[in-house]
């Protein structure tokens, strides 16, 4: 079966978020030093927030990292890449474990996604519908180091349907949506797109 | 400025309580009337087959395919209608949502010397016959 890439892995793009928290927090911590050093002690309190702060922003931004410590790289397939309209498509997905784990629940979503991003001021705002067409769920529970989760399913794209769509601004899609929720660990979303041509299926 | 009058007469395809629709692929034909208010000269009479999108993203749009169907002079007053042919689009789907809809067009384009073209659009429905989810479709038109 044809190997699909998702379309976000993980817990989210941190990168951004971790080049603005290093030299947060190093400048917090930075102040706080020369104001305990220089100047009463209290005053050094002031600082202690933004130094929380970057801790939390910090640890944020190296969640995908975190899970990556105990969850390896998962992979799905499709048995048909791209599907038509009314086809049923077999969907499979494994997740691998590099340590053990519990795994608390596993649930899928297959949805139909509107995208539409407008500009408000100098944001450019983005805001999805999702209409749901089916969904899983599960819990496996604990699973060993080496061990992995796997699932499989067959998904439906409406008979009356619309295919996929992507222009600039607005977009219509079929995703697949993983949501897994690991004990004491952060969570793992993934999302895999099921592409969809403006054709039946015979 | 120049100004006209349009009209534009779609035929073939299926009668969706008063819209055309047309499957993907199937010919579209019609015929434009036009009526310039002045004499004009005009350059080209362009007949575009147009999607945009609506709804609360910033608008998308593009064009599956144009003719020029006439060149010459109109007299002002006078009505001329021009016959047209062209094929619909495979994609994208006519689609009415919550945040997003396309919108199929016929465009009539005027273009005449030293002034802002007179145009004139009109709606229609692109969607495969066993296509059933219509209802939406009716409403964004």
């Amino acid at each position: 079966m044809p190997l699909i890439t998702p379309t976000r892995r993980g817990c989210g793009g941190r990168a951004c978020l971790f080049l603005f928290a290093v030299p947060w927090t190093a400048f917090a911590v930075f102040w706080v030093v020369m104001a305990a050093a220089t100047g009463p002690w209290w005053f050094a309190l002031f600082g202690v927030p933004f130094v929380l702060v970057g801790l939390a922003l910090l640890i944020a931004s190296m969640l995908p990292a975190i899970v990556g410590m105990k969850v390896g790289r998962s992979s799905a397939s499709l048995s048909r890449d791209p599907a038509r309209i009314g086809e049923t498509v077999q969907f499979a997905y494994v997740l691998p474990f590099r340590r053990s784990a519990v795994v608390d629940r596993v649930e899928m979503r297959f949805v139909f996604r509107e995208t539409a991003a407008y500009q408000r001021g100098t944001d450019t705002v983005t805001e999805n519908h999702d209409l749901e067409l089916d969904s899983h769920r599960d819990q496996p529970g604990a699973l060993r180091a080496g061990q992995a989760y796997r699932l499989e399913k067959t998904l439906l794209v409406p008979p009356d349907g619309m295919h996929s769509f992507a222009a600039p601004n607005n977009k219509l899609r079929y995703l697949v949506l993983i949501h897994a929720a690991l004990a004491g660990w952060p969570d793992l979303n993934e999302e895999f797109e099921v592409r969809v041509l403006p054709e039946e299926a015979s | 400025m120049a100004t006209a009058e349009f009209a534009i007469d779609l035929r073939g395809g299926a009668d969706e309580e008063g819209f055309r629709r047309y499957a993907p692929g199937e010919s579209i034909e019609g015929v434009i009337h036009v009526v310039p208010d002045d004499t004009v000269e005009c350059r080209h009479l362009w007949v575009r087959l147009v999607w945009h999108t609506e709804g609360r993203g910033t608008r998308d749009s593009g064009r599956a395919g144009q003719v020029d169907i006439f060149r010459g002079s109109l007299r002002g007053g006078e009505e001329r209608a021009f016959d047209f042919r062209l094929t619909a689009p495979r994609e994208p789907w006519s689609f009415a949502g919550r945040l997003v809809s396309i919108v199929w067009e016929v465009e009539a384009d005027l273009d005449v010397p030293w002034s802002r073209n007179p145009r004139f659009r009109q709606r229609f429905i692109v969607a495969p016959p066993w296509h059933a989810d219509l209802d939406s479709l009716r409403a964004t038109l």
